[in-house]
């Protein structure tokens, strides 16, 4: 539980440089999420939009397990050992994560829900 | 010498049947997230009016300040340092081989300072354990019930013939203790021309043992990365024969030299440097030798601060009073003769333990033990001696170095073997290390 909490404060302190624009983000989702499920138009979870978003995290995800080792001044060489791609792994995950649940309002209201054709 | 300073909302994705839920559970995980952002050392706050003196912001003194403040409820705590600017010293090695600018480890103090803390900004010139008091350079006393001795450490580079701290960045002498910035420089000219570079380290305790170790390592990666290694040629002056204190990172450290071409001389140790002629003297078993050098990286012997060395805080016989270090219980960080003092940081005169990661260690024993003392208890904490060290051996590579007073290994991730060069502690050194530092600093680990 304390290396957890460590962790969430180390988190914290990274993240903070890039606060006003992490906001703006959670903001933006948040308040399209909420304007979407206001307007009744569907069902909050849909295939398409959830598809979608997964695709965008899971590119994002790629990316930046590319880009990890070159955000610390090393080359995707340097990563030797199992616990290396873990990590950088992980991380990538988290990022793609945290793109995928930004895109899925925005899927949500770009991509029309698909008619069911009538018998 | 610069300023020598959960909850998880694990979001299951679950399926929302009703808008009643989602913004249910949108309310929830504000919730979280703000206690979390809110969340202090969590034990009961003591009421006392106790006079607590902080000698020294650097990280040991702001962390501690941080803590008292938090457990301690009417107390009036003060800090006494003239430094307006915090150094992150961990990052000195990354700013001397390029890897940083030097804004990155610079930071006013003025935002660290804990609220409800007062600052004192000035040195402190005399400590009266006596008496209870120190005074200031200004000749103004403060009194205090409680004195908490966290100034760092003296950089002496008076101590080694021939230099002083306004040489480095010039003449081919470096050092990473003390200008980080201008090292860099002068690294940065040597990896061109190439020539002979030293490096080393003196006898005695030394902040971040490994730094001087680092620093060639790194300097030998530039050279190949430049494509000049040939014209270099680099040695290592040991101040006795072990390159590291902990057996497994000496032999880890030699056969890397050995690798690396690195040219090893055992009990070496810099005397008198000549800047106009670019040579160094050393004293050895065989007597004086004389080197010349293109590049010298120096490593200054090192004491405590005047102010404590010259007080009855510190040790008077033993191996530590010859640096004039603080007296303290190793383990329970509270002065040996005065139970109202306690100390952190590199000025303590216990067995290893001058890194960031010891102050991170220290500081919630002194914290706690302090508190109680104020109770009218004994100590309840103790402290193991835990020190770390990223030993970058490349860029792009490191081993996660943990030890304890006896030498023994004390790895905090168990995943990660602490004998292995690997990148993920050299990215925890490049990105993660900073943020837990500075969460240390507020006083939130």
């Amino acid at each position: 539980m304390r290396s957890l909490e460590m962790a969430w404060y180390v988190i914290l302190e990274l993240l903070s440089p890039l606060g006003w624009w992490l906001a703006a983000a959670v903001g933006v989702t948040v308040v399209l999420l909420a304007l979407f499920v206001a307007s009744g138009r569907r069902p909050v979870l849909g295939l398409r939009p959830l598809a979608a978003a997964l695709g965008v995290g899971a590119a994002a995800a790629a990316a930046a397990f590319l880009a990890i080792p070159a955000w610390t001044g090393a080359l995707l060489a340097d990563l030797r050992t199992w616990t290396d791609f873990a990590a950088a792994s992980g991380m990538a995950l988290g990022v793609g994560a945290a793109v995928a649940l930004v895109c899925y309002p925005i899927a949500l209201w770009l991509l029309p829900r698909r008619e069911r054709r009538s018998t | 010498m610069p300023g020598h300073r959960s909850a998880r909302d694990e979001r299951s994705f679950a399926v929302l049947a009703t808008r009643r839920q989602l913004l249910g559970l949108l309310a929830a995980g504000a919730v979280l997230g703000a206690g979390a952002v809110a969340a202090r050392p969590s034990a009961a706050r003591l009421r006392t009016r106790a006079r607590i003196v902080i000698v020294g912001a650097g990280a040991a003194g702001i962390s501690l300040a941080a803590r008292l403040a938090a457990r301690l409820d009417g107390a009036s705590i003060t800090i006494v340092d003239r430094r307006d600017t915090h150094h992150y010293q961990p990052g000195y090695t990354l700013v001397a081989t390029g890897l940083w600018q030097m804004d990155e480890v610079l930071r006013p103090n003025a935002g660290l300072v804990p609220p409800g803390v007062e600052w004192v900004r000035e040195m402190v010139a005399e400590i009266e354990p006596e008496a209870g008091r120190v005074f200031l350079e200004s000749g103004d006393a403060v009194a205090y019930d409680y004195l908490v001795v966290a100034p760092g450490l003296a950089l002496r580079y008076d101590l080694i013939e021939g230099m002083e701290p306004s040489l480095i960045g010039r003449e081919g002498i470096a050092s990473v203790y003390g200008d980080p910035a201008a090292t860099w420089r002068v690294i940065s000219a040597f990896l061109d021309r190439g020539g002979v570079g030293l490096f080393g380290r003196p006898p005695g305790d030394i902040k971040c043992a490994g730094a001087p170790l680092k620093m060639t390592f790194l300097t030998d990666d530039r050279l190949r990365r430049a494509g000049t290694r040939g014209r270099a040629e680099l040695r290592y002056m040991a101040d006795g024969p072990r390159l590291f204190g902990v057996p497994v990172y000496h032999d880890i450290a030699a056969r890397r030299f050995a690798e690396q071409g690195v040219d090893v001389r055992a009990g070496w140790v810099l005397r008198r440097i000549d800047v106009g002629s670019r040579t160094a003297v050393y004293d050895t078993s065989e007597g004086p030798a004389e080197t010349r050098y293109d590049l010298i990286h120096i490593v200054p012997p090192m004491t405590a601060p005047a102010a404590l060395a010259e007080s009855d805080l510190a040790w008077r016989d033993g191996p530590f009073a010859h640096g004039g270090w603080l007296e303290v219980d190793r383990h329970t960080l509270q002065h040996r003769r005065y139970p109202n003092v306690f100390g952190a940081g590199d000025v303590l005169g216990v067995p290893r333990g001058k890194t960031a990661a010891s102050v991170k260690a220290q500081v919630p024993v002194v914290a706690e033990n302090l508190v109680a003392a104020i109770a009218g208890g004994e100590p309840t904490h103790r402290y193991d001696g835990y020190t770390s060290c990223p030993l970058i051996t490349r860029i792009g590579s490191a081993l996660l170095v943990e030890f304890d007073y006896d030498g023994n290994l004390t790895p905090t991730f168990p995943f990660i073997d602490p004998t292995r060069e690997a990148w993920l502690p050299w990215m925890m050194k490049m990105r993660m290390l900073k943020p837990a530092y500075l969460a240390m600093l507020r006083g939130r680990i």
